[in-house]
């Protein structure tokens, strides 16, 4: 905690530094007290608008993570699912969900639902694959161990298989996180009259440089504390797997 | 009928109870055939406990999966009472070379896993888990992790969840290995009392001399890969064995019979 305070310092640091010995107009790069003048007189704006990103972020966030883990464990019990239908997804994740954007507004037009869309469909791969990895990797030994026992194989999926998947499916959700603040600015580019990614497009539009500025340290402060969330979670959740302890 | 005492007079009127019969096999991997065991032939009789010794590689591990039921010969014949073996029986348990205990449960929850795991109340057995814990010195670990630990506390627990299913055949493959000898004593003297309590065969993998002379009735001593039975030889110690079993003058004559075969076989050499 003190050293991120420590480092965010000394980035700022840098910054100011930068622009009192090159001077450069403000609206190539704003100083940091420009930026904070500027988020001072529109934070009313800043803020509203940063309610519908933020709703997106997580709406995005969470029914990927209700999606996709589900569906990860569909796709693994069910071995014909797996080799029909994984295949289709794989090659569906290599598409550039950018591109689909501009299609998502044809589509549903310019509402909340798109770019919910957008998010979920960037964000949902990296939760379906990474589920899918951890529910097949499991020790061959420890699935020995358990036909050595009789176990039943619904028994081995719910106690081994998904336990064993938990550490994966987490380390897909914090990937998806990042990739869903990317969706939700995406979607409000394309098909959007309101949110920072609205804001950030008609600021560049006036030069308004220092507004964004602001903004995209808002973004990177949301997304950073969405990050810590997961990773809060992952804590209480995986506490017994090796990269929580102590 | 034959309880481990029976000793040497037994063995010829007794039936077998797990019997192999030239039994043999390779594994197919990338760089073409391993054959890990060439032509076992081998009967273990009821009640007995039998130790596989050998040197690294020789099929020890394999063996007792073929006998789990958990792996098929490529050759010969493979029979527990009169029955051929072709998956895990109900009265069998096995304590793997890994501990392969579950990371996410307890150390408890690890013990209790087998009743879970065929989706049976794990309630009725909490008592008997607690007991065999505390008999192994786990007193005080129920709700621990597997990561919080030792090696060989990972072991004891792993021998805990074997025993708990009280199965008339254990297999038990090294299970000792990671412990210290004074607690590998210890447990020697732990799991003869346990499986005194009920009639059981055990086979027990061992690389330990000592240990295959102070646990077993019968000693079977294995060859370098592709590997054969090269000797079995019955220990004709009393039972119970004891701390003092380890004076009787048989005892070092066995250890000392069984040394100079691997020293024969080039297993070890000055
Ligand atoms: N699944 C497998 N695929 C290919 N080869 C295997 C497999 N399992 C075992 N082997 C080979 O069979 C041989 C016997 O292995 P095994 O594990 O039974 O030896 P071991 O006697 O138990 O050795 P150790 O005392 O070191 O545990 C080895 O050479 C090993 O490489
Ligand atoms: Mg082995």
């Amino acid at each position: 905690m003190l050293w991120g305070v420590a480092s965010m310092l000394l980035a700022i640091g840098l910054w100011a530094l930068v622009v009192l010995t090159i001077e450069p107009p403000s609206y190539v790069l704003p100083a940091p007290w420009d930026v904070i003048l500027r988020a001072w007189k529109d934070w009313a704006l800043i803020l509203s608008q940063g309610t519908s990103t933020v709703g997106e972020i997580v709406a995005g966030l969470v029914l990927s993570a209700v999606i996709a883990v589900p569906f990860g464990v569909f796709i693994v019990a069910i071995p014909v699912v797996d080799k029909l239908v994984y295949p289709i997804l794989i090659a569906f994740n290599s598409i550039p969900k950018v591109a689909l954007a501009p299609l998502f507004v044809v589509w549903f037009g310019y509402g909340i639902f798109p770019r919910v869309l957008i998010t979920v469909s960037i964000a949902f791969f990296p939760v379906l694959v990474s589920t899918v990895t951890g529910l097949k990797s499991v020790d061959p030994d420890i699935l020995r161990l358990a036909r050595s026992m009789r176990a039943q194989s619904r028994q081995v999926f719910l106690r081994v298989r998904l336990p064993n998947a938990l550490p994966s499916a987490f380390a897909g959700l914090k990937v998806a996180t990042s990739l869903a603040v990317i969706g939700a600015i995406i979607g409000e580019f394309v098909a959007s009259d309101r949110g920072w990614g609205y804001m950030l497009v008609q600021a560049s539009g006036s030069l308004d440089t220092p507004l964004m500025f602001a903004v995209v340290i808002c973004l990177a402060v949301v997304a950073s504390l969405l990050f810590y969330a997961v990773d809060v979670a992952e804590r209480s959740v995986i506490s017994w797997h090796a990269s929580h302890r102590q | 009928m034959a309880l481990p005492a029976a000793g040497r007079a037994s063995r010829d009127w007794n039936p077998a109870f797990i019997s192999l019969e030239q039994i043999g096999k390779t594994f197919a991997t990338d760089d073409g055939e391993v054959t890990a065991i060439e032509a076992a032939t081998l009967s273990i009789r009821q009640g007995e406990t039998v130790a596989l010794i050998g040197p690294s590689g020789c099929g020890k591990s394999t063996l007792l999966m073929l006998m789990a039921g958990l792996l098929s010969p490529t050759t010969g014949h493979l029979t527990i009472e009169g029955q051929a073996v072709t998956s895990p029986r109900k009265d069998l348990a096995v304590v793997f070379q890994r501990d392969l205990l579950f990371d996410w449960k307890t150390v408890l929850g690890n013990v209790l896993s087998p009743f879970e795991l065929r989706g049976e109340p794990r309630s009725l057995h909490v008592q008997r888990a607690r007991e065999l814990l505390a008999h192994v010195g786990l007193q005080g670990f129920e709700d621990r992790r597997p990561y919080e630990l030792s090696g060989g506390m990972r072991q004891r627990v792993a021998l805990c969840r074997a025993l708990i299913q009280d199965p008339s055949i254990l297999l038990l493959d090294e299970p000792f290995a990671a412990l210290d000898a004074l607690t590998r004593e210890q447990m020697q003297l732990d799991l003869q009392r346990l499986s005194a309590e009920q009639p059981r065969t055990t086979v027990l993998v061992t690389h330990d001399i000592v240990e295959a002379v102070f646990m077993s009735d019968v000693v079977v001593v294995m060859t370098a890969r592709p590997s054969r039975i090269r000797r079995t030889i019955v220990i004709d110690l009393p039972r119970p064995r004891t701390v003092h079993t380890r004076n009787l003058p048989g005892f070092g004559d066995h250890v000392a019979e069984i040394h100079r075969l691997f020293t024969e076989l080039g297993v070890i050499h000055g």
